[in-house]
C-alpha cells in the first residue's frame, strides 16, 4: 500500500496568548544597562529579562502559559519538576541580587500580560520601597534546631520482662524538649532576635522534619555575619550531643519581602 | 563565602549540601508582591497565583513520607 504522506498542521504559537511571564524578582532599575543573567531559565531554555517599571526592573522569562499558568498547580505536585524548576528560580535570583538589592518573587509567581505585571507593581510601590529599605546590605540565614536521637541502647536488668524494655526504650525517645532545655531554646532565638534585621518563620517544607525543635529565617546586617557564627557556635558547643544547630544561607530574603514581616 | 555566592551551610558541624527542603523553605517562604493564597482567575487576565499553600500541605506530606521511608 502505497504511504501516504500527511502533513500535520503546526501548533499555532501566538505570543500574546500562549506565553506567560515568570517573575524572579524586582531590582532598582540602574542608570547603566541592567547586566545580563546568564543563569538558566525557570524552563530550562527561556532568556532572563529585565522589563523597566518606573524606578524599577522586573526579571522575569516569558515561558509557556500553559506549563506556569494552566498546570502551574499539578505541576508543583511533581517533587522531581519542583527539584529542578526551584533550583533554577533560586540560581537566577542569586545572580540578579549579585549585583544589586533585589526583592526576590516567591516561586510560582507568575503574570499573563506585561501590563498586569507593571500595573500590580505600580500599586505595590509604598509596600516595594519598604521592603527595599528593609532588606539593604543584609541577607537571609535560615537557621534550625534539631533534637539529636538519643542512644538507643537500653539496658535492663537480666531477668527484666520484654514489656520493662520496651518502656525503659521509649522513655529513651521521649523528645528531650521540657524544663531547662526549652528556656535554653528561647534564650537562643531571642539572641538570634536581637542580632537580626528582622526574624520570620521558618518555611513549611522542612515543618515535618524529624527531631526538628524551632526552625527561623533571619535577617541578618552583612556586616553582623560573624556574629550571626558566633553565636551559634556558642550555643552548638552548648548543645553538643543533646542538639544540631543547621545553618544554610546566605539567601536572597526571600522570607523579608512580603508585608508580614515581623 | 561572600553574600553573592550561592547559599551554602555556615560550618558548625560539617555539612555542606543544601537539601532540597532548604530551596523550598526559602523559594517558597513569602516572596514580594504578592503572599498568601492570593487567586485570581484566569478570566480576570491579571495574575495567576495558584493555591500554593495548598501545594505546599501536598510537599510537605510527600517529603515526610520519604523521611520516613529513608
Amino acid at each position: 500500500m502505497p504511504k501516504i504522506a500527511i502533513t500535520l498542521p503546526k501548533p499555532s504559537t501566538n505570543p500574546a496568548t500562549d506565553t506567560a511571564l515568570y517573575l524572579y524578582a524586582i531590582s532598582h532599575a540602574p542608570k547603566q544597562a541592567a547586566p545580563a543573567i546568564t543563569a538558566e531559565g525557570i524552563d530550562g531554555s527561556a532568556r532572563v529579562d529585565a522589563i523597566r517599571c518606573g524606578e524599577y526592573l522586573c526579571w522575569v522569562s516569558r515561558v509557556s502559559r500553559q506549563e506556569f499558568g494552566d498546570q502551574l498547580n499539578q505541576r508543583m505536585q511533581d517533587l522531581e519538576w519542583l527539584a529542578t524548576s526551584s533550583l533554577r528560580h533560586q540560581h537566577v535570583v542569586t545572580e540578579i541580587s549579585s549585583n544589586t538589592t533585589t526583592l526576590p518573587a516567591r516561586f510560582g509567581t507568575v503574570f499573563l500580560k506585561e501590563a498586569s505585571l507593571i500595573k500590580h507593581i505600580k500599586q505595590r510601590e509604598r509596600v516595594l520601597r519598604a521592603a527595599f529599605k528593609r532588606v539593604a546590605g543584609a541577607d537571609e540565614w535560615g537557621v534550625k534546631v534539631f533534637a539529636l536521637a538519643p542512644a538507643l541502647h537500653v539496658t535492663v536488668a537480666k531477668g527484666a520482662s520484654g514489656a520493662e524494655y520496651l518502656k525503659r526504650k521509649a522513655q529513651l525517645l521521649q523528645p528531650r524538649t521540657r524544663g531547662k532545655s526549652d528556656a535554653e531554646l528561647q534564650e537562643f532565638v531571642s539572641s538570634l532576635k536581637k542580632l537580626a534585621v528582622a526574624t520570620a518563620p521558618g518555611g513549611k517544607a522542612s515543618a515535618g522534619q524529624p527531631g526538628l525543635l524551632w526552625h527561623g529565617a533571619v535577617l541578618i546586617r552583612r556586616k553582623d555575619r560573624n556574629k550571626l557564627e558566633s553565636t551559634l557556635r556558642k550555643y552548638a558547643a552548648r548543645w553538643k550531643g543533646a542538639r544540631r544547630i543547621d545553618c544554610s544561607g546566605p539567601w536572597p530574603p526571600y522570607s523579608f519581602v512580603g508585608e508580614h514581616v515581623q | 563565602m561572600s553574600s553573592n555566592s550561592e547559599p551554602g551551610t555556615l560550618a558548625i558541624e560539617g555539612e555542606n549540601d543544601i537539601s532540597l527542603l532548604d530551596i523550598l523553605d526559602h523559594v517558597l517562604n513569602s516572596g514580594v508582591v504578592i503572599h498568601g493564597s492570593l487567586v485570581i482567575s484566569l478570566a480576570g487576565v491579571d495574575l495567576v497565583y495558584v493555591g500554593l499553600n495548598v501545594v505546599l500541605t501536598s510537599v510537605e506530606t510527600a517529603l515526610r513520607n520519604i523521611e520516613r521511608d529513608l
